[in-house]
């Protein structure tokens, strides 16, 4: 299944495909202080260090800690839909879209687990290569 | 070691222009209108004024960058003009700069002047930015409405609260500004709504529906500051002097999650603690008169009335529901309509917070006054929960 993100364009520098051409989300983790982040970085915003942040991938399991339905947004949206944020297993914490969910409140629990998926966004960059987004489904989904 | 501000700078005067749609005028009229109103209530002439501050955040769509905008427009006397931005706190920004002239005893009178003319760019909420790859294909939860919703997802989960109490409370936090925005002909929005109204108003961002969040509106204010020594040789009475000003910016620590759980703000639970402190304040329960917040939105405002440490913590719900901040509870909150009857031109709101504070202490808040207040405290928010720009100020009556 891996050639089927080939020619993709991840959407954000923190979704990327390695080299046996599958996605992940890259996170980094402090060796100080143990803090973990979405996102390459280089100091930590927990305890400051600038000597020890490793890149890690971030898991692909979670559970939903806070969420909306967004109902009015942006002119191109598609409403609605629920934004999620998600604690990931193994630590870090990321925003997306949670999808196979009906976009109502009383169809989402807190701490409901949920993974990560990733697919072609539906938009296209100015030479047509397809975008690939990442967004979170209910773990049995 | 450092004293505080409390009691080392009087607001000589204040203005503060009509709220609203203005296709009527630019922004630089604008600023004439809350400036003109300010110089008269201060009783100076403009070659007084020895050091100015402008507080904008849109310069792209506003008056542009530097402190020109407002030195050319008022004629100022070519002294020192400073543009500052801080996002939606970047009117509280501009009192700050103009208060610490004055106690630091670099110049004896100052001027703060916001202003925001954000009808003018169409669109319903605040400008979006580009439609890049981020906004649209990841984040497009990342409107204002999408972001403050969550700390209603997250209090509910932190409380067991139920979903619809705290629907019915954050309507009542509406409710209660509107009927007081209806009394404030300066106000954008002056009609009352029903809590039926409220609770059945299209969602945007689910708790968060039409009538829990705030206009897009024109508007500028101004503050014009001195020496209370130099007010009272003025011939000034009921000298209103600045007690706090604080600012508390995140740090990184909320958005690494572990020890924020995204149903309050972090820097508004800090800057309110300092603020007291500053102002001598023991218990803001009892000794508060009355508050004016940044209610962005109404979930805002409801969670940060246990940030300011009046609610106790859980305790925003019951507090709001008893009535304790309606215009005739305890501590009145928003009792000029808050951002949600003025709207919010952001570089203004600070000074907007300001200016019925200094109105209701002075006792010349008309239809609104109330009884013999003592103590206001502002509350300017820039930025989502997750990391922002907080200010928390205190004005008094001098004595
Ligand atoms: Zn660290």
């Amino acid at each position: 299944m891996s050639n089927s993100y080939e020619g993709m364009v991840p959407s954000v520098p923190y979704l990327k495909i390695d080299s046996t051409g599958e996605p992940y989300i890259a996170g980094s983790q402090c060796g100080k202080c143990g803090q973990i982040f979405f996102g390459e970085r280089t100091i930590c915003a927990r305890c400051a260090d600038r000597t020890s942040m490793q890149a890690m991938r971030l898991g692909e399991t979670g559970k939903l800690y806070a969420y909306t339905v967004i109902h009015r947004s942006f002119p191109g949206v598609k409403t609605p839909f629920v934004a999620a944020t998600v604690e990931l297993d193994g630590g870090g914490v990321l925003k997306g879209t949670l999808l196979e969910v009906e976009p109502d409140p009383a169809k989402l629990a807190f701490d409901m687990p949920v993974r990560t998926v990733f697919r072609d966004s539906g938009q296209k960059d100015q030479d047509g290569r397809p975008y690939l987004n990442y967004y979170f489904v209910p773990a049995g989904a | 070691m450092a004293t505080g501000i409390k009691d080392k700078v009087a607001i000589l005067g204040m203005g503060c222009s009509k709220f609203g749609e203005r296709w009527d005028c630019g922004a630089e009229e604008l600023m004439v209108e809350a400036y003109t109103e300010a110089l008269a209530d201060a009783g100076i002439e403009t070659k007084q004024i020895q050091a100015a501050w402008l507080s904008t955040c849109f310069d792209e769509v506003n008056v542009g960058k530097s402190g020109l905008a407002l030195s050319t427009t008022l004629r100022l006397p070519n002294i020192p003009v400073t543009r500052v931005e801080n996002f939606c706190a970047s009117g509280s920004e501009g009192f700050r700069g103009a208060v610490y002239a004055v106690a630091a005893g670099a110049c004896d009178i100052a001027v703060a002047v916001g202003v925001e003319k954000l009808k003018d760019t169409g669109y319903g909420g605040l400008p979006a930015s580009s439609r890049g790859t981020i906004g649209a294909l990841v984040n497009p939860n990342m409107s204002a409405p999408g972001n403050f919703a969550q700390l209603a997802s997250a209090y509910r989960a932190k409380h067991g609260v139920n979903k619809d109490d705290l629907k019915r409370a954050i309507a009542h936090v509406s409710v209660k500004s509107h009927a007081n925005g209806a009394k404030n002909p300066k106000a954008h929005l002056q009609k009352e709504v029903t809590l039926e109204q409220v609770m059945n108003a299209p969602i945007v961002a689910e708790p968060l529906g039409l009538f829990d969040c705030c206009g897009v509106s024109d508007g500028a204010a101004c503050a014009i500051v001195t020496t209370p020594e130099i007010a009272r040789a003025m011939g000034k009475q009921n000298i209103v002097t600045v007690k706090a000003l604080q600012l508390a910016l995140s740090n990184g620590l909320e958005s690494s999650h572990n020890s924020w759980d995204g149903s309050y703000f972090h820097t508004a639970r800090i800057a309110a603690k300092r603020a007291y402190d500053e102002a001598g304040i023991r218990n803001p329960r009892d000794e508060l008169s009355m508050i004016e917040v940044h209610d962005c939105f109404s979930i805002t405002e409801f969670v940060t009335m246990e940030d300011l440490h009046i609610s106790p913590e859980g305790g925003a719900l019951k507090d709001v529901l008893d009535g304790f901040y309606d215009a005739d509870g305890k501590i009145a909150c928003q009792i000029d309509g808050g951002l949600k009857c003025f709207g919010h031109p952001i570089g203004a709101s600070g000074i907007r917070m300001l200016y019925e504070m200094y109105l209701q202490l002075q006792g010349r808040a008309g239809p609104r006054q109330r009884n013999n207040p003592r103590l206001g405290l502002t509350h300017n928010l820039g930025g989502g929960p997750n990391a922002n720009v907080c200010s928390v100020a205190i004005i008094g009556e001098y004595n």
